[in-house]
């Protein structure tokens, strides 16, 4: 298999897919016993790459990632020449809005403190009846 | 990565570990087994459990599968919020502590959850209880035994279908055998195991990692998992904090031990286990959290626990150890919750669907014979719902919002005196109902919030709303 072939194996079903916990996981056709790199930058010309992956495995989890887009690409890395890279691929990272967010952790308050609270009154007035 | 462990152990040796665990666990079963000369022994073990075999059961029992493999996933994927939000399903056995104590005064005789629900909400409550619960406890345990077959192919190279009835032929057996007086030995030996196995690894990611680039590497890389707004992170810890509530709360595994357990060790034990339980979480998501740090390429999520340990382990030198360890506190982990659900399910089946809904009640020594029918009956059902590995792991999840909505209707019926119980039980629907529509629609991340919302709602409209008092149960069970 020549490095060009090299590529992501979920390309149609990722590229431009959002992410709303900034977690992907990036599946490539890695030819047997070869190495490959896998790259990630802010923009689709990659002038600012950094290395998230290199060795011979055929997949790899990247978690934690801001929200914005990020671009990845990956190659066969052969002796001393560039590798030759897949097309860019792009992930959104989106998380829920803040209104939506902080209506449902105020939801949640409510319902984990009323829970707490019923549990709480509803023991102490149990015992109070018991003792009187 | 999955290479890594699956050439951590050879299969011979995996085979080897999982027979000797196995004999150990059946050979303790038939031990402690003879105690158990009437069904109350079986069931309940003589209900004179004392506080460290109690509060043992209960911490391994909810050291499930999932907590060994789980929580390292949530720490990689939300971070530090992550974590904190999976130990709080610690809170569900700390607040059980409470309702031990109010167990054992209204249900002096009880059996198990059916009773109380059977009693404080008609047949109609008990009936959604039953169907909600048996759903709950079959995919529980299930997804469990996939999770088996899975560990002992990626751990040992043993095939899925052999590695899966083994550690379910073992569970079945010793249960059979021993009750829960079996259950609960095996529980504090397995306890010890998984406690010691996590520190043991907990111990040597922290030797090997240097903290202050880990935190360079995670603010550099994954920024979001330090993060102090990460939406899904948040919402999760609302979230797997109210599963937990539901889980607990209702579930005939919990009931069973507060009955089994003498009247004044039960909440101690319960609040012990608890406050054991929760850095179990913390020390498995610390575990994930080195992955990046340490530059171990994580193939699979679902698998970084592992991955990381077996990893961590090869570079300090323990070579095949690593993998012996890690089989090891896997396998007690999982048997230590088949085991449970086995003899709760069991129970609930033979007390509440033989004796409640079919009128036949036992003597002792039919019930041996039903018992062990019924056992060997969930352990053959799970096997054939395991077999086709199934994502059952989604349908625990979707049991989420189900579970959380009972927390209200079980809040109420032990603490309340009157109620109406219409509203109560179309509490339950409702909040189920809209629960997994927003599993769909919303995220998993807010499934049980809702659940348990719209329960509460309707549960506090039924204290106010023509009430009518509750019946003293007490009585009823004589």
């Amino acid at each position: 298999m020549k490095a060009e072939q090299v590529d992501f194996t979920d390309r149609e079903t990722l590229d431009g897919s959002i992410s709303d916990r900034g977690t992907v996981t990036l599946r490539w056709n890695v030819p047997e016993a070869s190495e490959v790199v896998i790259q990630q930058a802010p923009t689709a010309g990659f002038s600012a790459p950094v290395v998230r992956y290199q060795g011979r495995d055929s997949a790899s989890v990247l978690t934690g990632l801001p929200e914005g887009s990020h671009f990845f690409r990956v190659g066969e890395i052969s002796g001393e020449a560039s590798p030759a890279w897949s097309p860019p691929l792009e992930i959104r990272v989106v998380f829920t809005s803040r209104t939506q967010l902080f209506t449902l952790l105020a939801l949640g308050s409510i319902v984990v403190g009323a829970t707490f609270a019923a549990i709480f009154l509803g023991h102490f007035n149990a015992n109070r009846r018991e003792n009187s | 990565m999955i290479d890594l462990l699956a050439n951590s152990i050879s299969v011979g040796t995996g085979w080897a570990i999982v027979i000797l665990l196995g004999l150990l666990w059946v050979g303790l079963g038939i031990f402690w087994g003879k105690k158990a000369k009437s069904s109350e022994g079986f069931m309940l073990a003589g209900r004179n459990v004392g506080l460290s075999l109690g509060s043992a059961t209960a911490m391994a029992t909810w050291v499930t599968s999932n907590t060994t493999m789980l929580a390292p996933v949530f720490a990689l994927t939300l971070g530090v919020w992550g974590m904190v939000a999976y130990s709080t399903a610690s809170f569900g056995l700390i607040l059980f502590a409470f309702f031990a104590i109010r167990i054992r005064k209204l249900l002096p005789k009880g059996v198990t959850a059916g009773d109380f629900f059977r009693m404080r909400y008609g047949r109609v409550g008990w009936s959604i209880f039953l169907i909600i619960t048996m759903l709950y406890s079959l995919s529980w345990l299930v997804s469990m035994a996939i999770a088996g077959g899975e560990l002992m192919l990626a751990l040992a190279g043993i095939p899925y279908l052999q590695g899966m009835s083994l550690i379910l032929v073992v569970c079945v057996l010793y249960t059979l055998f021993g009750g829960l007086y079996a259950v609960i030995g095996t529980d504090f030996i397995q306890s010890l195991i998984i406690l010691i196995g996590i520190v043991f690894i907990g111990v040597m990611v922290a030797i090997q990692i240097d903290f202050s680039e880990a935190y360079t590497h995670i603010s550099t890389y994954q920024p979001s998992l330090l993060k102090v707004v990460m939406p899904a992170a948040l919402l999760a810890v609302f979230n797997n904090m109210l599963f937990g509530f539901g889980e607990v709360f209702h579930n005939n595994v919990w009931w069973s031990r507060a009955f089994a357990m003498r009247k004044e060790i039960a909440p101690k034990a319960f609040l012990l286990s608890g406050i054991l339980w929760f850095p179990i979480p913390i020390a498995a998501g610390f575990i994930a959290l080195a992955a990046g740090p340490l530059g171990i390429n994580i193939a699979d999520e679902n698998q970084v626990g592992p991955v990381v340990a077996s990893a961590v382990m090869a570079n300090a030198g323990f070579g095949a150890f690593a993998g012996v360890l890690i089989l090891i506190v896997l396998f007690c982990s999982m048997a230590s919750s088949i085991d449970s659900l086995l003899a709760a399910t069991s129970d609930l089946l033979i007390r509440d669907v033989q004796e409640g809904l079919f009128k036949k009640s036992l003597d002792d020594r039919n019930f041996r014979k039903i018992a062990g029918r019924v056992i060997i009956g969930v352990g053959v059902l799970t096997w054939i719902l395991a077999a086709p590995k199934w994502p059952i792991i989604n349908a625990l999840f979707i049991s989420g919002p189900l579970v959380a909505s009972l927390i209200w209707p079980v809040i109420a019926g032990l603490y309340w005196s009157q109620i109406n119980r219409p509203i109560v039980i179309a509490g339950i629907l409702a909040g189920s109902i809209l629960g997994v529509v927003a599993y769909f629609t919303l995220g998993w991340f807010t499934a049980s919030l809702v659940g348990a919302g719209i329960s509460m709602i309707f549960t506090i409209s039924a204290r106010y709303i023509r009430p009518a008092p509750l019946h003293q149960e007490a009585a009823s069970l004589d």
